[in-house]
């Protein structure tokens, strides 16, 4: 039986290999993408709140519920109904690219939301103190909230890079390849228990070392 | 140097309308140490922002060396700040940067060349004795360390004005004692004025010149802290300063005083700077053949000066009584005679 796996999965080696890849160049892109954008959409949401450096109830109201109409829809849906959206920005809605464009719009405003409640948790106090200092907006957001929210930060890209991986899986469908893909095809379709297995293994591993390397580096960062 | 002209502040939660800060004028001089006092909710963390514009006044006008701070663009608000440090109850440093760098805040954020960066810290925590702290982090200080590194910080600037949010109320009462030093110090050595807002009468007579009781928003009585100290008008004022020496005589001792056949006359005798050498009592007792008997004293400083409240009962003609109590108001002592009898 054990060895009946081993022999699997020298079989289907380079088939591994070869899915690793594509979920790694899934994952890093879109985790990329979304991040800047996450991130961009989490200052704001903090910022445009009320008694804060940019109050603004119109922009943090429409804001707030953009992003929690994109939340509400699971990845699965959200791709299929965006579909016009991702041809218009890559012209494909297939392959690696075609998955980048649903993930970005999938995670974005996850993140958005998680780097929120990590900058959220600067006190309040400092922020007023460099206003005291004469301190300009700008200032305020990159050398108080940014940096002094930084092991949040951290710890907030690591749930969003695992829920990543979890979205990329099903991105397999669109034919981007991938884990997922693989597991489909041949754990599923064809009926290859092994192949199954060594997937859901080759998926723990990613999470194991996403959440590993989150938690090291934000620890590092939270030790001062 | 800063003046506050009929400055109130409105606030609105849920509709509904708060006045943190009602019409209140007041000037602080150049050097001087002023106090505000009050309890919680008063509106004295309201009023002390209203200073450096970080709440900007519903009505009112707020003037810095005669410049009315309304006046200014935000560039030129954000230059105002920089020569007006402020130090907070809860210090609010940097907890992702050390000592060193916390300190370095200002005169990084205005673009200072790295050596001018270095001397100026290294002096800074020379003053507020924190040098072999420099590369640590806030988490490992302690609050008076803490508030030390804050001290530093707002004056790295080279602010005219120190604000004093509650810089004290966070700390034990040894650690209040060195800050309140150091702060003395910095008034003192580098002519800094400083604004401090308290709800402790200690901190007060340690180190104000000049002080404003707040009730309700309301600045209801100011003046210097010896003439508030000596002539409080205020019930609340009265109930400060009650918390730093009683002048009440007990109930049983009044008691005792009217089953006398010859009560006297109970008066309160308060003093300060040059009097206290004077042997009044003798003079009494000499001049006016009165026998005075001590009840109650308490000798105390008022930043560098001695402050002494006597109550003592005299005994005597009647007319030598009256001539006696003329003969201490003629010594600029503040005289008051007890009523014990309603
Ligand atoms: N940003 C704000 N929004 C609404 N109400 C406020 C705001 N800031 C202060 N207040 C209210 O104004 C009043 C005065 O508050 P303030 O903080 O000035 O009092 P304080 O004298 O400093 O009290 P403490 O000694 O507790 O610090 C309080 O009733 C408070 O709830
Ligand atoms: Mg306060």
């Amino acid at each position: 039986m054990l060895g009946n796996f081993f022999d699997s999965f020298a079989e289907f080696w380079d088939l591994y290999v070869q899915s690793m890849r594509e979920t790694g160049i899934m994952v890093v892109y879109s985790l990329v993408i979304s991040a800047a954008i996450g991130l961009l959409l989490g200052i704001v949401l903090v910022v445009t709140r009320p008694g804060h450096i940019y109050a603004n109830p119109i922009v943090y109201q429409v804001m707030n519920i953009i992003i929690n109409v994109l939340r509400s829809l699971p990845f699965i849906i959200l791709m299929v109904a965006i579909i016009p959206f991702t041809k218009w920005v890559v012209g494909t809605t297939i392959g690696v690219k075609g998955a980048i464009v649903p993930l970005v719009v999938y995670t974005a405003p996850y993140l958005a939301r998680l780097l929120e409640s990590a900058l959220l948790e600067v006190d309040r106090g400092v922020i007023e103190a460099f206003q005291s200092m004469g301190a300009t907006h700008r200032q305020i957001i990159t050398r108080v909230l940014l940096r002094e929210a930084r092991p949040s930060l951290v710890l907030g890209l690591t749930i969003g890079t695992i829920s990543l991986v979890g979205a990329s899986a099903m991105a397999g469908v669109v034919g981007a390849g991938g884990l997922g893909d693989v597991a489909i095809r041949y754990g599923y379709q064809r009926w290859e228990p092994n192949v199954m297995i060594t997937c859901v293994l080759l998926l723990i591993l990613w999470v194991q070392i996403v959440q590993s390397l989150g938690t090291a580096i934000a620890k590092r960062l939270r030790k001062r | 140097m800063i003046q506050l002209k009929n400055v109130s502040k409105v606030f609105y939660q849920n509709k509904h309308k708060i006045e943190a800060v009602k019409n209140v004028t007041l000037e602080v001089q150049q050097g001087e140490i002023f106090g505000i006092i009050g309890f919680s909710g008063a509106g004295k963390s309201t009023l002390i922002r209203c200073i450096n514009f970080l709440e900007r006044p519903t009505e009112g006008t707020v003037s810095i060396n005669g410049v009315d701070l309304a006046s200014l663009k935000e560039g030129q608000l954000r230059k105002t700040r920089r020569k007006i440090g402020m130090i907070f109850q809860t210090f609010n440093l940097l907890s992702s940067n050390t000592v060193f760098d916390n300190v370095a805040t200002p005169l990084r954020l205005a673009g200072a060349p790295r050596n001018e960066i270095n001397r100026k810290v290294g002096e800074l925590l020379e003053i507020v004795g924190l040098k072999e702290k420099e590369a640590m982090y806030p988490s490992q200080l302690s609050g008076g360390q803490k508030q030390r590194v804050a001290i530093a910080r707002a004056l790295a600037s080279d602010p005219e004005i120190l604000l004093c949010d509650e810089a004290t109320s966070a700390l034990d009462p040894q650690t209040t004692e060195s800050i309140l030093e150091l702060l003395l110090e910095i008034n003192r050595k580098y002519h800094i004025t400083i604004v401090l807002i308290t709800h402790e009468m200690h901190v007060i007579k340690k180190i104000c010149d000049r002080v404003a009781v707040m009730e309700n928003g309301k600045v209801v009585e100011q003046g210097k802290v010896l003439d508030v100290f000596s002539r409080p008008q205020q019930a609340i004022t009265k109930n400060f300063i009650k918390t730093i020496f009683d002048v009440n005589l007990p109930e049983s001792l009044l008691a005792q005083i009217k089953q006398h056949d010859d009560p006297g006359q109970l008066l309160r005798i308060s003093f300060a700077g040059d009097h206290v050498a004077e042997p009044i009592l003798a003079e009494l007792a000499v001049k006016f053949a009165l026998r005075p008997n001590i009840m109650y004293g308490n000798i105390t400083q008022i930043k560098d000066t001695t402050f002494g409240t006597l109550v003592i009962r005299v005994t005597g003609e009647p007319a030598a009584i009256q001539a006696g109590i003329d003969y201490l108001s003629g010594l600029e002592l503040q005289i008051e005679v007890i009523d014990y009898a309603g």
